[in-house]
């Protein structure tokens, strides 16, 4: 079962309320590579690894992911909770105030509501560690191109955190694939 | 699996839910004194099952909330959907 600790994995701070980079988190919020599809992604599909060390990761990197959505929620909170609705306005975020105001709800930066047709389960361990790896790299770049659009250092500081930790996910993937197909040759399945 | 680590699990789970229940309970109604003293009890009772169990069995939680002695025993199987 999971319990929920009341502190979040790494400081999220803002410098100022900024309605456009509160639109643009959302990407990470509710987008097809952002920390709610990869929580669901790799706590749905570590039932069907096949190895205690490949269910143990999935399990532990969906995890961390729960956090890394508690941190991107806390940014997009600070950053929506005093801008003005002229803000709301400029920053093109007038139809996420008609149906959300300033509440958190899992859309990507351009309004889509987050589905599951984001992620798959293939039960496939070698088909799914691939898609993960994919969907870090992927995480990765969405990162890269956030941290492009702002000049504030403490949302900067939380962003590049966050981006090295999708680095470090891969890595963690990429040895997990390694253990998956070295246990299939010695098994000889198909 | 043993017939004590089942034991032992299944009061953990017991005594676990009895704390997820006052937990909910408390958040509505926090002034009352009764729960809250249910509650310390419970937890601390918890608190040695899962020390007895890990010491026997392994962690129950990874990201330090247990020690871990030995080996990495976290990732050991069988996992909670394969029991």
């Amino acid at each position: 079962m999971w319990i929920y600790e009341k502190k979040l994995e790494y400081p999220a701070k803002v410098s100022r309320p900024d309605a456009k980079m509160a639109k643009l988190l959302l990407a990470q919020y509710g987008g097809p590579d952002g920390e709610l599809s990869a929580a669901l992604r790799y706590l749905t599909q570590r039932y069907t690894m096949p190895t205690g060390k490949t269910k143990a990761l999935l399990t532990d990197i969906g995890t961390e992911e729960l956090a890394h959505l508690e941190i991107i929620a806390t940014l997009i909170y600070k950053l929506m909770k005093d801008v003005s609705l002229e803000e709301i306005k400029e920053a093109g975020a007038a139809g996420y105030y008609i149906h959300h105001d300033r509440a958190l709800y899992y859309t990507d930066a351009n309004g889509v509501p987050w589905t599951a047709a984001y992620i798959q389960s293939m039960g496939d361990p070698v088909t799914d560690l691939h898609e993960d790896m994919a969907a870090e790299q992927k995480a990765r770049t969405t990162y890269e191109h956030l941290i492009q659009m702002t000049d504030d250092p403490d949302l900067i500081d939380t962003l590049r955190f966050l981006r090295e930790r999708e680095v470090v996910h891969f890595q963690r993937f990429g040895e997990a694939l390694n253990l998956v197909q070295e246990h299939y040759a010695h098994r000889h399945v198909f | 699996m043993d017939r004590r680590r089942m034991e032992l699990l299944r009061q953990i789970q017991e005594l676990q839910f009895a704390a997820v229940e006052l937990t909910l309970f408390m958040d509505i109604h926090p002034e009352q004194k009764q729960p809250l003293a249910d509650y310390n009890r419970i937890a601390e009772h918890l608190r040695s099952l899962m020390d007895e169990y890990e010491k026997l069995y392994g962690p129950l939680m990874p990201f330090g909330q247990s020690t871990v002695e030995n080996r990495w025993s976290w990732t050991d199987e069988p996992w909670p959907w394969q029991l």
